[in-house]
């Protein structure tokens, strides 16, 4: 006898997941298998991705997602046994993944316990892939792949795995929205208020907005996450920004780990580190003795932590380098790549944390003879005062009063300041490079300005051999605005030594050239600004190119050349930007340094390396007040701005664009009209094309196909309840009795064909022939133009149509009774 | 709530299409025969004659809730004689005693037994005047017998007529000394109908027929039944086999929900409305001509069939099945 069914016996049967529900919960599916076979590749120690197990793991899950869908389609017992199967499966699976591990330990591989466990759910995906066609399985496939995603984040901070997670947070308000839709469906009577296709839409939209920030925020170059203007997210006390509290970042509320243990600059770090480079702390070396292993073979000047403790021995001054002295524009080829520096571990000079592009100053020339840059007296005048001063509990070593009247002046043009970070690794020399209009100087616990020593030109250098190797040396500088400069006459004056020019008729061609640059310009920024945008279309970058060993003014063969030839390397247009702004009366120089290039920012390590290939030449023109603003004449090379905020960008966009449809004016109105046009007979294009699909593929002899299109003509004009079936609606149109038998007999055949089984259909056959040529008659009778102006007379028709009967009786008895006369005479 | 299994679609369509396409023409036939008739007996009122032949096909007991003299009796009187079976009927009062409805037991003082003597509900058509006015005891005693189609008495059981059909009518107006009938009763009925006043033109007509016609007009009750026995039972049996599709049955079971959610209403329709709305629209795409159910059918007879069965407070429930009619989506061709 069967046990009598307790409650627990009772189920309902398995209810298939909606098409959309189930392809949202397997797009889920995939991210979260991506994400975790990116992370588990990585913690297994694979160098990179490895993308077959990736490629097999996607599509692994894409075909149990597929299977699933075949089989919730067919629905039925069949649907009910596999749903019950998919849980013994996942139990069966996760206990057989850690089951195994004690096996493939024992054959040499393995792993870690965390990973394993990771594992074991990452496996579970597929199944809920799978098992997600099935209504009760969707929540649970949501939440695994939300622990799976996540786990996947923690485990690699891998930009694939960011993104993954980016694409998994997008899915998932629709998938929310589709899900909370799809369970309270059955609460409402009707197809009304249902969230549909505008809630799809405005949550795929948020969905692409938050994959285009993650992508932004997570690409390479130029990123959102360095424009700071946006969401800066960084540590602090809370002072600044209420919103800048703690947590780890390199935005400018950074405090120092010595206030608040959780927020600490990420770079300030391994200064302690041992190596055979001399140290800068030199406590270690100074309290103990010599450690055996690391035999130190260089000394270099160190600070000592603790003052009153170590005395500072071996204070050995550094050659006093000034950073190059001579540089000419005569220079012979040199194979291969410039200067490739000693050790190859790691090719990079320094690395540079921090906005980019932006320029670094090593070395400043202005005394130009027609070929040589040497640096002159006015640089000799220009070193910079260095004074001490803390803030925040920071030692800066300050490089100009910016209370001092003249600069002063200049605060309009100038931003705020900002820091740059720049960790020396292999560059050798004691030589800080600076960005323009820097203003202090900060090395961790470096008190002291007599580290530090004056160059001319405005550069600084440590008082040592070269810089310590690994120790952040954090830099303040402010940015010119050039939105700003525009507005800005100042540029005159300047001492007669940074006009010099060397006489000579080749010098009055380049001075003409000028003169006919900035002609009809105002004097100032904009005369400046031309040079510089003009310079960049005159020549091309070419830096193999290399001047003729017995030229003597190779500048002016590069500016006066044939339109063809004028090539030449960064030197050329920088020395060719310097002699025109020169021989316009603008006080300029010529500078070298690196070029800290944003297409090598390292998103991972939010830094840019800068290597001996970006060494680079510029121009800078000096405003009243001693500020000297880059001047970046070379094709393909930028300046930094001051740091703009999304909203300035946007506003600045919005702004320029009534500018770009002035200029393309024609375009635009033809465009707009021609969508304008698209938009208004969208319906009769529609009409048309569905129209022409009919008569080609020959459907137009299907009575249900003539139905779709003349259904989707009378909902386009005569809007009427969801609930009204295809004859209420006729009806509604008040045709004639010819027509509406003809349509009549069309929705015979369609019903026929939809509510009729095969079986039953036996004598439809001849009735849908007999309509086949009804199909384009009555499109042609009922075309939509037709039935929009019927829409605004069928009210009055409908009126008029018994009264019109009556008439048509009234004659037709009449006629009779004609008749009858006529026979009766 | 799903619904019904695909596996068994109840459809003898392939008998009904392959076989005898002959015995549908003679229904056809059969079935304007009786529309010609009942439209002779009731002028102008072809819209419920249809539903009343939708209710008779269906096999369903119907509720003519109307008032007095607008010709209830009179349809019920022409559609006994058209359909051929004996006529009862019940003239329902307070004193009416279920023994009045179902018969009783006699003792026969000869015989020396008891003896079944049978109530009207033994008749073919019955028409249970002024039904509300009976007592709960005696309703329910009718509506039992409407709904099992037998009668027991004394533990015995006596089966009634196969096409036994049932014609109530309920005086709305009157309130006094009524007992209204309880919405589960409500249940037993396949319809619910209002014949109203006839058209101006139509009661003209009437009353010049009256004029010539004599002061007995019991003549025309006595003209010859078009079905011949078990006739109108073969007709019910291929009724309840025409073809409904899955979608028109989920359009069905939709329309249950719906009356079931909706705010305005008391009560939605039970499964066994439901059927009877689908048997209703069988019998309606049969009328029509057709071996299958359109959601045309489903609306057609929804308004009598559902108005039955619903309660509303506030709002007329015609008003609400409008709505809900209007709201949910007929599955698309």
């Amino acid at each position: 006898m069967p046990p009598e069914p307790t409650a627990t016996d009772v189920r309902l049967p398995a209810v298939p997941a909606s098409v959309r529900l189930h392809a949202l919960t397997a797009a889920m599916c995939l991210v979260a298998v991506a994400a975790a076979a990116i992370g588990i590749c990585g913690a297994d120690g694979f160098a990179g991705v490895d993308w077959l197990w990736l490629a097999g793991s996607v599509a692994l899950t894409a075909a149990a997602a597929v299977v699933g869908h075949r089989l919730a389609r067919s629905r039925g017992p069949r649907l009910d046994g596999w749903s019950d199967r998919v849980g013994p499966a996942l139990m069966a699976i996760y206990t057989g993944n850690v089951v195994v591990e004690p096996l493939i330990r024992a054959l040499g591989g393995g792993r870690p316990l965390e990973i394993l466990l990771y594992a074991g759910m990452a496996s579970l995906v597929p199944v809920l892939a799978f098992g997600a066609a099935v209504r009760r399985w969707v929540p649970v496939a949501g939440l695994v792949t939300l622990a799976v995603t996540l786990f996947g984040v923690c485990l690699l901070s891998d930009p694939a795995v960011a993104m993954a997670a980016a694409v998994w947070t997008a899915l998932v308000p629709v998938w929310l929205v589709v899900l909370t839709d799809e369970s309270t469906e059955g609460e409402r009577i009707d197809g009304r208020g249902r969230s549909g296709r505008r809630v799809a839409i405005a949550a795929a939209v948020g969905g692409l907005v938050l994959i285009g920030l993650a992508a932004a925020s997570l690409g390479g170059r130029e990123s959102l996450s360095l424009s700071r203007g946006f969401l800066a997210s960084s540590g602090g006390d809370g002072q600044e920004s209420e919103f800048a509290r703690d947590g780890v970042g390199d935005g400018r509320h950074l405090v120092p780990a010595t206030t608040m243990a959780e927020s600490f600059g990420p770079i300030d770090d391994a200064p302690f580190a041992k190596s055979d480079e001399p140290s800068l702390y030199d406590v270690f070396e100074e309290r103990y003795d010599e450690a055996e292993a690391v035999k130190i073979t260089k000394n270099d000047r160190a600070v000592a932590l603790a003052a009153d403790q170590v005395q500072q021995e071996e204070r050995e001054m550094a050659e006093a380098e000034a950073a190059g002295r001579a540089f000419s524009t005569l220079r012979s080829p040199r194979d291969g790549r410039r200067g490739e520096v000693g050790d190859r571990r790691s090719d990079a000079l320094f690395y540079v944390a921090g906005r980019v592009p932006i320029h670094l100053r090593t070395a400043v020339f202005d005394e130009f003879d027609g070929a040589v840059w040497r640096t002159g007296a006015f640089a000799e005048r220009e070193r910079p005062t260095l004074t001490m001063r803390t803030v925040d509990e920071r030692p800066w070593v300050v490089l100009r009063d910016e209370a001092e009247p003249g600069y002063r002046d200049l605060a309009p043009v100038l931003s705020d300041a900002e820091a740059h970070a720049i960790k020396p690794v292999h560059i050798d020399g004691p030589l800080i490079p600076l960005p323009p209009t820097a203003t202090a100087i900060h090395i961790r616990d470096v008190p002291d300005e007599t580290m530090f020593r004056p160059l001319p030109g405005g550069l600084v250098a440590m008082d040592r051999k070269r810089l310590p190797k690994m120790v952040p040396i954090h830099v303040a500088s402010r940015r010119v605005d050039r939105d700003r400069l525009a507005d800005d006459a100042r540029f005159y004056g300047g001492p007669h030594e940074l006009h010099e020019l060397p006489a000579g008729p080749r010098t009055n061609a380049i001075a003409d050239l000028a003169s006919r640059w900035t002609d009809g310009l105002d004097r100032g920024w904009p005369q400046i600004a031309a040079i510089e945008r003009r310079l960049r279309k005159h020549a091309a970058l070419d830096e193999a190119a290399v001047a003729d060993a017995d030229a003597t003014m190779p500048v002016a063969d590069f500016v006066l050349g044939e339109p063809g030839l004028r090539r030449g390397p960064d030197y050329l247009f920088a020395t060719a930007a310097a002699v025109m702004l020169r021989s316009q009366g603008y006080a300029a120089r010529l500078v070298q340094g690196f070029y800290v290039r944003p297409e090598k920012f390292d998103a991972a390590g939010r830094h840019t390396p800068v290597h001996a290939g970006d060494l680079h030449t510029w121009c800078e023109v000096r405003m009243p007040g001693g500020v000297w603003v880059t001047i970046e004449p070379t094709p393909g090379y930028r300046t930094l701005g001051p740091p703009r905020s999304v909203w300035y960008r946007l506003a600045k966009a919005i702004a320029g664009v009534p500018g770009i449809i002035w200029q393309a004016r024609w375009a635009v109105a033809l465009t707009a009209l021609m969508l304008l046009a698209l938009f208004l007979t969208r319906h009769r294009l529609r009409d048309a094309a569905w129209m022409l699909w009919l008569r080609l593929s020959g459907r137009d002899r299907d009575p249900l196909a003539v139905w779709r299109l003349l259904d989707w003509r009378l909902r386009r004009t005569r809007p009427a309840p969801v609930g009204w079936t295809p004859r209420r609606r006729i009806a509604d149109l008040g045709l004639t009795e010819a027509d509406n038998a003809k349509l009549s007999r069309l929705i015979d055949a369609v019903e026929r064909s939809a509510f009729a089984s095969a079986a039953a259909d036996g004598d439809a056959k001849d009735a849908t022939a007999a309509d086949v040529c009804n199909g384009r008659d009555l499109l042609a009778a009922l075309s939509l133009g037709r039935l929009r102006g019927r829409t605004a007379q069928s009210a009055t028709s409908r009126e008029l149509e018994p009264l019109s009967a009556a008439v048509r009786r009234g004659d037709r008895a009449a006629a009779k009774s004609d008749q009858t006369k006529e026979t009766a005479l | 709530m799903t619904t019904a299994t695909p596996d068994a679609p109840p459809t003898h369509a392939d008998d009904a299409a392959s076989g005898d396409a002959t015995a549908a023409k003679t229904q056809a036939a059969a079935i304007d025969l009786i529309r010609g008739r009942l439209n002779a007996a009731l002028r102008g009122k072809s819209a419920v004659i249809e539903q009343v032949l939708v209710c008779l096909l269906a096999q369903g007991h119907l509720l003519l809730e109307d008032l007095p003299g607008l010709g209830k009796t009179t349809l019920a009187k022409a559609l006994a004689s058209a359909v051929g079976g004996s006529f009862g009927r019940l003239q329902c009062t307070p004193d009416l005693l279920p023994s009045d409805v179902t018969g009783f037991n006699l003792f026969n003082q000869k015989s020396h037994e008891f003896e079944f003597r049978r109530g009207p509900v033994f008749a073919d058509v019955l028409l249970a005047d002024e039904i509300n006015r009976a007592t709960p005891r005696t309703q329910s005693a009718l509506l039992e017998a409407m709904a099992e189609r037998q009668v027991t008495v004394d533990a015995e059981r006596f089966p009634l007529s196969e096409t036994f059909f049932v014609i109530a009518t309920q005086n709305p107006v009157d309130q006094h000394g009524t007992y209204p009938l309880p919405e589960a009763q409500l249940d037993r009925f396949a319809m619910r109908l209002s014949v109203g006043y006839p058209a101006p033109e139509d009661e003209s007509r009437l009353l010049g027929d009256a004029i010539l016609a004599d002061a007995d007009s019991s003549e025309r009750s006595a003209d010859k039944p078009v079905l011949s026995p078990g006739e109108l039972a073969a007709m019910q049996r291929r009724v309840a086999a025409v073809e409904v599709v899955g979608p028109v049955r989920d359009y069905l079971v939709a329309i249950g929900t719906a009356t079931r959610r909706h705010s305005g209403l008391l009560l939605g329709t039970s499964p066994r409305g439901l059927l009877t709305l689908m048997r209703c629209a069988q019998a309606h795409a049969t009328i029509a001509g057709r071996g299958f159910v359109t959601p045309d059918d489903v609306q057609a007879v929804a308004q009598p069939v559902l108005g039955v069965r619903l309660a509303s407070d506030g709002e007329s429930v015609e008003t609400i099945l409008t709505q809900i009619f209007d709201d949910v989506p007929p599955p698309q061709p």
